[in-house]
């Protein structure tokens, strides 16, 4: 390869680095607005401790909540058909213990219905120290992980203290799954590296390339494998072949019980939603004002419930905005509650009396705070399909909470 | 040499259309250069002129003569808790004075926005100023200078280049594909 070759590579790539866009790598933020506003929608989640809280290595936290999955999924991304629930986190510093959807456990991937709701529970037991923002999360297939709220959790501690013990169907106790069974598993990686490099040695020990380039040009192909090396082909075959079943019968004599790792899907039922008709919502004009960071959402309700209804929250991509004029409202958020995914202003509403069993009203709401600049969700008003999506929570005189999606096309505003 | 001296040329010229240099280098908010500091918290600062580029994030350099809103978003969550005087100033005579001000008070969204119809070129600062003499960080000040300039961005170096960057780019794919030819020839 000449030099002016390499400087022809070395121009082309500098070229491609030069006219990419700067690379992101702040984590949820980097999710398109569309990915974070229309898929899943979490609420009541709660954690175990609080927020900025500090625990210990070996220590259990406790993530639950809802999960609304959106029903006008992107058109762009697979539907939920196959879905993981997992945890977001820096890396393995926690270890999942157990995982549920609407109780049942999902150690397997399950399929759900957009428009639905669905409880979740995730055990997560503290691995290693340090600082960890903790989200439970949702891996969609080909779509990828779509991360829920999250706090601070100081763990503390050392990491070779971490232990996660386990008793078997047959009663047998595995002190710690962390280094059960390590030590074999390095013993077998060492004997099938050093048959590898016995492999690789066997070849490049002779003359490699200047030698057998000179066969190849004299067409003497038959020179390039000889009859030694044929032989120790076959033996070396054999002797893989007999190892694989020697390894394979102790292995069977060590663990007599075992089950086949399991590939099966878990099925969730859907629990049917009570509420489904008492609230109508239209989406009539939305817009984004830019200067005051501010959603409006013009929207028309209708209330077909037999209580009068207020609006108390409006929720998008882990943000909140709360009526404080509503105490139910006020009372949903939970102390602790990351600051940063709640709105300091009250939700506006232009008319917040309520609105009575059977009457339709049209509202304005407005959700401001700069909360939707820094989480980059204003920049769906350069996506090719700029629309929003939330969930409008209402309360009736009694305190029941009836939830709707809200969604439409938004226009950025400079008017207000 | 001669042909790699011009692909020199090529990536040096290239280096200037890097995206990283505009609109503030597609950071978050929190992170790109239209910030400056208040008692260690970050304060961002963006203005707009809608009548003349619409969305466009205008930061340090704005054009003159005008309508424009300055919008200020406290992203550090203590300052949405104080009572915060927020003022333009104007520099006259070496000597910064109040152009425009608001009165003292708390921002629990974080942001806030002021109109200035018809900006005159000059130099000028947003002054924040925290309130409270209870408070240990009373009379905590911070600045954030911008240069208002009467003549038009697209006359500017940056304006030029920035207006005929697709020539640029043109000529960057017909080199691009030149060498690929190159190469799949030989």
């Amino acid at each position: 390869m000449n030099v002016t070759t390499v400087f022809k590579k070395t121009v082309l790539m500098l070229m491609l680095l030069i006219v990419s866009t700067v690379i992101y790598a702040h984590g949820e933020r980097n999710q398109e607005p569309f990915l974070r506003m229309k898929t899943l929608q979490w609420y009541d989640v709660k954690w175990s401790v609080k927020n900025e809280a500090t625990i210990k290595v070996n220590d259990e936290l406790i993530l639950e909540g809802k999960v609304h999955f959106f029903s006008r999924w992107p058109q762009v991304i697979n539907k939920p058909d196959t879905i993981f629930l997992a945890n977001a986190t820096p890396g393995p510093v926690f270890i999942r213990e157990e995982s549920y959807m609407n109780e049942v456990p999902m150690i397997q991937s399950t399929g759900v219905e957009v428009g639905e709701v669905y409880d979740f529970r995730v055990k997560l037991k503290a691995r290693i120290p340090g600082r960890h923002h903790v989200h439970p999360m949702i891996n969609v297939e080909s779509a990828g992980g779509l991360v829920g709220p999250g706090i601070w959790v100081n763990v503390e501690g050392d990491a070779d203290d971490f232990v996660y013990s386990v008793e078997t169907r047959t009663g047998q106790t595995i002190e710690n799954l962390g280094t059960y069974a390590t030590g074999n598993v390095y013993k077998w990686h060492a004997i099938w590296a050093a048959i590898a490099a016995f492999w690789l040695i066997w070849w490049i020990r002779r003359p490699l390339l200047i030698q057998r380039y000179l066969l190849v040009k004299d067409g003497q192909w038959g020179k390039l494998i000889t009859l030694t090396d044929k032989k120790m082909g076959a033996t070396l075959m054999v002797v893989i072949i007999g190892l694989l079943i020697y390894a394979n019968s102790i292995t069977r004599e060590a663990y007599e019980y075992t089950i086949p790792l399991q590939g099966g899907r878990a099925v969730v039922d859907v629990v049917p939603n009570s509420d489904k008709g008492l609230i109508t919502v239209k989406n009539k004009r939305a817009e984004y004002y830019l200067p005051g960071r501010t959603v409006t959402i013009d929207a028309e309700i209708t209330n077909n419930h037999n209580l009068p209804i207020r609006i108390g929250e409006f929720t998008s991509a882990n943000l909140r905005f709360i009526n404080k004029a509503l105490p139910y409202a006020v009372a949903g958020l939970d102390e602790g509650y990351p600051e940063e995914l709640v709105a300091g202003a009250s939700l506006g509403i232009d008319d917040d009396t309520s609105i009575m069993p059977g009457e339709t009203k049209r509202v304005l709401i407005d959700a401001t705070d700069v909360a939707w600049e820094i989480e980059r969700l204003s920049s769906l008003l350069n996506d090719p399909d700029s629309s929003y999506g939330g969930l409008l929570f209402f309360y009736d005189s009694n305190g029941k909470r009836i939830i709707k999606e809200v969604y439409g096309q938004i226009l950025p505003t400079f008017k207000k | 040499m001669k042909r790699q001296g011009r692909l020199s040329i090529l990536l040096f010229a290239l280096f200037f259309y890097a995206p990283s240099i505009y609109a503030h280098g597609g950071l978050t908010i929190d992170q790109d250069k239209c910030v400056f500091r208040v008692a260690r918290t970050v304060v961002h600062f963006t203005a707009y002129q809608p009548e003349v580029s619409q969305e466009e994030e205008l930061c340090k350099d704005i054009p003159a003569g005008n309508n424009t809103i300055f919008v200020v978003d406290f992203v550090g969550e203590k300052l949405r808790k104080k009572p915060i005087q927020l003022s333009v100033e104007q520099k006259t005579n070496n000597r910064y004075e109040s152009y425009l001000s608001k009165v003292s008070q708390i921002y629990p969204s974080g942001t806030t926005n002021l109109n200035l119809p018809n900006l005159g070129s000059g130099e000028y600062r947003i002054s924040l100023l925290f309130n409270g003499p209870d408070d240990a960080s009373a009379h905590t000040e911070g600045y954030f200078y911008i240069t208002v300039t009467a003549s038009n961005k697209e006359d500017s170096m940056l304006g030029l280049f920035d207006k005929y960057s697709w020539l640029l780019i043109l000529a960057s794919i017909g080199f691009v594909a030149y060498l690929l030819s190159a190469r799949l020839k030989s």
